[in-house]
């Protein structure tokens, strides 16, 4: 039976209001929706109350709404005496963390405050302050201050660290370190974590939630150890031992075996060095062990009963080298189940992390003989292995067993040298000695002196012990090669023992009369020229320029080079009439004439420049060594080596305080690094400079160094100067403006996308248009995939110029292109795709569905390599399908994307940047799925 | 024009900022619009600093585009013309961060978000936006005491139940309601006039 109501007073309304927020007046007692059925001023009253909750739902909301940002949610900030408290910087699971100013000290503090409602967590961020004050290492974050606010919270201000978080950090440096380098500054980092966590453990701190979430790294690169949030103390007696029984406070994925059961108990520092080699594995393959999309089960099951897969099954990232089974035993031995098997300390995972980084055998697998000695190896690796494992094997003290099984690798390298050998009678010994001189770790500059010492004692230790006593030359070949790296070191005599025993041993063979002897002698005669015993080198000359004429006969351009070596030991005996008349020879000869070997040239000159200074000619002097410098501009490449001499002979011969030594000098010092893909512009400027000097300003030779300096601009960003630099190279190259050949088009190129950067489009679509032009005639019938490319980009960029037709036009014509090379071909496909893509923006979607469809079939039926390809071509059909409105199907092909690019061939940047996609679509998919159910 | 307050209508920053260099007002514009393109250039698949930088030539250039002349607020929706050059300025950095990695140019842009979305992007964050200069001006005016707003953020905010918040502050529960009405009602006008001064400049 319904009671009639007399009106409500307004907060009597306000309450029922809230509490019926979600259902309205229909919620209501039936008593009280008749009231308000009659009487307007309470309804009014009630109405405006429920407008009131319904604003106050949506500001809430909106108050606390994850901010787009960062992953935080936003809260009032606190509001803590004697700090003023700035910006959110950090939001996690225990607390948000504010920046904030110390108004006594002017101190900038992170101050972290535990938010209200859980005794637990303020508890334990008192212990974490009570814990983490105690320690001081470079590599802990330091807590400051801590103290209750007002309204319950709890606030600790720590040291303020600018960083990022690790596994950013880590892929940030995989990105800008690609190779090995970025995985050895990683495992530095992680030395240093491990450090700092040994640090807490002999305070008596353990850790227990270790993650890169914990850890930042700071602008130095630095890491900095974080929220000691759930750890406790070690010491059993320590009455900050709190024990957070059942609750799994840690993040499960980097949570030990231990911490994921109820035996609580047996969490000690072992602990954290499991979770140590969770960061490991994470730092060396950006995965996690037992994987991050399970379910929390599945997870903790894996965790507690799976071993992981080691670190090398998976792909490195990037252009990473594989993982190795140092780091693989490392990271496995610290992820152990049973905490008695893993590292006994975090000091001890640091050791061996550390005799990784220095390419030391690990403890972890000190007791394998086999593993020593492959250690060894490693460092010394490809010339010991060519030289004999055998001989190695005894050095090391290894048994016959092990041998026995290193023993198919060297025959292989053995086949190595053999195919060497093969490469023809005339040069198989200088190919060898090559080779050899290459596998010496400082020869080009990759090892220090001390690696390329080791290596040569144990190549000389290794031939006196009878490596190669069967085969003459390759011995030979090995002691010039010797001989040629202590020469670069400066060790002339050791040097010349090798020489003469290469020497020796050529002429010891039963037909000793052949090219390489001439080579052997030839270099035992500039090293005693170089160390003043002229008449045994000029001996040693005449022999070899002998034993070519016989050999090689009187053209070849080894003859001619040994005839240099003659003439530089006529100038160095004085006897300069007889050096003028080999340079002579040289000189007459065809071949040099004609200009088809420079070297010779660049050698005349050189000695001539000596034959100068000799005479105390100093005009002739630089007249000499500036012919020969334009003789190397235009015979070689910029960084080559003969440039670099001639650049320094040049810088010898000017006289005192000319200005261009200055620039010359700069010269020397950028082609000293042989790098001009990493060179100052500046520096690149002056040898464009020097050219320009040199050739002229109009000499051809200066395009590739217009090029170089074009290169620099663009990696660099700096647009205007590329497309000037662009510009005078064209002027250069294609002087009528029409590109003839493939790399003046791609001169164009080059220039084309600086303009399109600069904001330029319909510039960059002219240039692009020229160099299209020249390359439809160059590359037809031939590379046609490079000119349907070109084509795709070019039509793209008229997307940017909003100029559907011809973007349309060139994309036909990129297909047309790619459709006669093969109909079939997965290149046809993806083009199909590509193009077919450019219709999200053109807006032509029946037409981009089409040549989508058609596209895919060819990606569909090509093998694995072409999976990436296969994902984001499905990828893009979804992408027009959702445009479409057809969300059912645009889902359908984007799960075949996603299962497609889970391909294990993928190499994982791909798949990281695939991946992306797909998640960026997913998320839109996802909305527009939102969207149509609301109806909108 | 004074200094500019956080209900200073959009339309006074742009005529402000138009008429010549004034710190506090670049100052407030930035702290108005920062955010919100932060947002749509992360929604564009940037990172946060690249985010920071994409918004930040945003508005350098909005602000040159309209010395200029270029900005007419008359032909269009200040949100659409700020939008379209976020979105030349996000896609040029992709390409760029493509170009580098040794990707094709283009390889990150099919995926990118339509303009609806960003323009969806954008609305939420001025509504975030605007909420928060509320919460901040209704804390900053004297018109409420602490007690009074720590009730409102407790019940009104927070969920905290009227009963809990009555006992934990020593009043009646008709009182925790009577206190969050008020405030609320307060709250409600200052929503309103942030929104006018967010929007006034930004309707066609």
């Amino acid at each position: 039976m319904n009671t009639r109501l007399d009106c409500l007073p307004p907060e009597e309304l306000a309450r029922l209001a809230a509490s019926s927020a979600s259902g309205g007046p229909a919620g209501l007692p039936s008593a009280l929706r008749d009231h308000l059925a009659t009487c307007a001023a309470c309804r009014a009253t009630f109405e405006d109350a429920c407008g009131t909750e319904s604003f106050l739902a949506d500001f809430a909301s909106a108050l606390s709404a994850p901010n787009a940002t960062s992953d935080a949610g936003i809260a009032p900030p606190p509001n803590l005496e004697g700090y003023r408290i700035g910006p959110e910087i950090r939001h996690g699971g225990q607390g948000i963390v504010y920046r904030a100013t110390h108004e006594a000290s002017g101190r900038e503090v992170a101050l972290k405050v535990v938010r209200a409602g859980s005794h637990r967590r303020r508890a334990r961020i008192e212990r974490e302050a009570a814990l983490a004050a105690r320690l001081r290492h470079p590599n802990i974050v330091t807590i400051h201050d801590c103290g209750a606010l007002d309204d319950g919270r709890y606030a600790i201000a720590l040291e303020l660290v600018d960083g990022q978080p690790l596994d950013e950090w880590a892929r940030e440096t995989a990105r800008a370190a690609p190779g090995l380098e970025g995985r050895l500054l990683r495992l530095r980092v992680f030395a240093k974590i491990c450090d700092a966590i040994e640090h807490a453990h002999r305070h008596g701190v353990i850790h227990c939630d270790l993650k890169p979430d914990n850890i930042l790294v700071d602008r130095d690169g630095e890491p900095r150890v974080l929220d000691f949030g759930v750890a406790r103390a070690s010491a059993p007696d320590d009455n900050t031992r709190i024990t957070v029984t059942g609750e799994i406070a840690c993040t499960i994925a980097y949570a030990s075996p231990e911490q994921l059961t109820s035996d609580r108990a047996s969490v000690d520092t072992r602990t954290d060095v499991y979770s140590l080699g969770v960061i490991l594995y994470e730092l060396l393959t950006f995965r996690l062990p037992h994987g991050a999309e399970r379910g929390i089960s599945e997870l903790v099951a894996s965790i507690s009963h799976s071993p992981p897969p080691a670190p090398s099954t998976h792909a490195s990232a990037g252009s990473e080298p594989r993982i190795d089974r140092d780091l693989d035993t490392i990271a496995l031995i610290a992820l152990a189940k049973d905490p008695d098997r893993r590292y006994p300390t975090a000091a001890a995972l640091k050791a061996d992390v550390l005799h990784y980084l220095a390419g030391e055998p690990i403890a972890a697998r000190r007791d394998s003989l086999g593993y020593v000695l492959r250690k060894a190896l490693h460092r010394n690796r490809r010339i010991v292995s060519l030289i004999s494992i055998a001989t190695l094997a005894a050095l090391v003290g290894i048994g016959s067993t092990i041998v026995a099984s290193l023993r198919a690798r060297e025959a292989a390298l053995r086949e190595e040298a053999e195919r060497a050998r093969m490469r023809g009678e005339a040069q198989r010994g200088d190919a060898v000695a090559e080779m050899l001189r290459e596998l010496i770790p400082s020869a080009d500059g990759r090892g220090s002196d001390a690696n390329a010492h080791q290596t040569i004692d144990l190549m000389s230790i290794s031939l006196e012990s009878g490596t190669f006593s069967d085969d003459p030359e390759a011995a030979a070949a090995a002691r010039i090669a010797i001989g040629d790296v202590l020469v670069d070191q400066h060790i002339v005599r050791r040097a010349e023992v090798e020489y003469r025993q290469a020497v020796r041993l050529l002429r010891g063979r039963e037909h000793p009369n052949d090219p390489f002897l001439g080579t052997a002698e030839e270099r035992l005669a500039l090293l005693l020229l170089r160390r003043s015993a002229f008449d045994e080198a000029l001996t040693r000359a005449r022999s070899a320029d002998d034993i070519r004429r016989r050999t090689l006969g009187a053209s070849h351009p080894d003859t001619l080079h040994g005839l240099c070596t003659l003439a530089n030991v006529y100038v160095a005996r004085g006897e300069i009439s007889e050096a003028e008349r080999t340079l002579a020879e040289i000189e007459a000869h065809p071949i040099v004439l004609a200009g088809v070997d420079v070297d010779p040239m660049d050698a005349v000159h050189e000695t001539r420049a000596r034959i100068a200074g000799a005479h105390g000619d100093a005009v002739a002097r630089l007249h000499h060594c500036e012919t020969r410098l334009r003789a190397a501009f235009i015979g070689h490449g910029d960084a080559h080596p003969a440039v670099h001499a001639a650049v320094d002979d040049l810088v010898a011969a000017l006289p005192e305080g000319d200005p261009r030594a200055t620039s010359l000098n700069a010269i020397a010092s950028l082609l000293t690094t042989r790098e001009l893909a990493e060179a100052d512009p500046e520096q690149i400027r002056l040898l464009l400079e020097e050219k320009r000097r040199i050739l002229g300003p109009n000499h051809p030779d200066l395009v590739e160094t217009l090029l170089q300096l074009a290169n620099r601009f663009t990696a660099l960003d700096r647009w205007q100067e590329t497309i000037d630099t662009c510009v005078e190279a064209e002027r250069i190259a294609i002087p009528d403006g029409v590109a003839k050949t493939v790399g003046e088009a791609d001169l164009l190129e080059i220039r084309a996308d600086a303009l399109w950067f600069v904001g330029r489009p319909h510039e960059a679509a002219v240039v692009g248009e020229r160099q299209v032009a020249a390359l439809r005639p160059l590359l037809r019938g031939k590379d046609e995939m490079h000119l349907a490319i070109r084509l795709k980009e070019l039509s793209f960029r008229y997307i940017d110029c909003n100029n559907a037709l011809r973007a349309r036009q060139l994309g036909d014509e990129a297909i047309e292109v790619a459709r006669g090379i093969s109909p079939h071909d997965p290149h046809l496909g993806w083009m199909l795709c590509e193009i077919g893509q450019n219709e999200l923006r053109l807006n032509d979607l029946d037409r981009g569905e089409r040549l989508v469809r058609e596209g895919l079939p060819y990606l569909d039926a090509a093998d694995d390599s072409y999976a990436w390809h296969r994902s984001l071509g499905h990828a893009r059909l979804a992408a027009l399908l959702r445009r479409k409105g057809r969300f059912d199907e645009a889902s359908a092909e984007l799960a075949i994307a996603n299962t497609v690019m889970r391909t294990p061939s993928i190499p994982a940047r791909d798949r990281l940047l695939g991946q992306r996609q797909l998640d960026a679509l997913a998320l839109e998919l996802e909305q527009d799925v939102k969207d149509r159910g609301r109806g909108g | 024009m004074s200094v500019p307050s956080r209900t200073t209508t959009t339309t006074a920053l742009l005529d402000a900022l138009c008429a010549a260099e004034d710190g506090a007002t670049w100052s407030m514009f930035v702290g108005r619009y920062d955010p919100i393109l932060r947002a749509v250039a992360m929604r564009l698949g940037l990172s946060g600093e690249d985010a920071a930088d994409v918004s930040q030539q945003t508005l350098l250039e909005f602000v040159r585009d309209m010395r200029a002349g270029r900005y007419d607020r008359s032909r269009g929706r200040l949100r659409t013309w700020i939008i379209a050059i976020a979105e030349h300025r996000g896609r040029d950095l992709l390409r760029r961060i493509a170009l580098r990695r040794g990707e094709g140019s283009d390889a990150a842009l099919p995926f990118l978000p339509d303009r609806t979305v960003l323009e969806q992007v954008w609305d939420d964050e001025e509504r975030k936006g605007i909420a928060h200069e509320a919460w901040d001006s209704l804390r900053a005016a004297s018109h409420f005491d602490d007690r009074s707003l720590r009730i409102f953020e407790l019940v009104a905010l927070r969920g905290v139940p009227a009963s809990a918040a009555a006992s934990e502050f020593g009043v009646s529960e008709q009182n925790v309601y009577v206190v969050k009405h008020r405030v609320a009602r307060r709250l409600r006008e200052l929503v309103e006039e942030v929104t006018r001064a967010f929007q006034e400049g930004n309707a066609p």
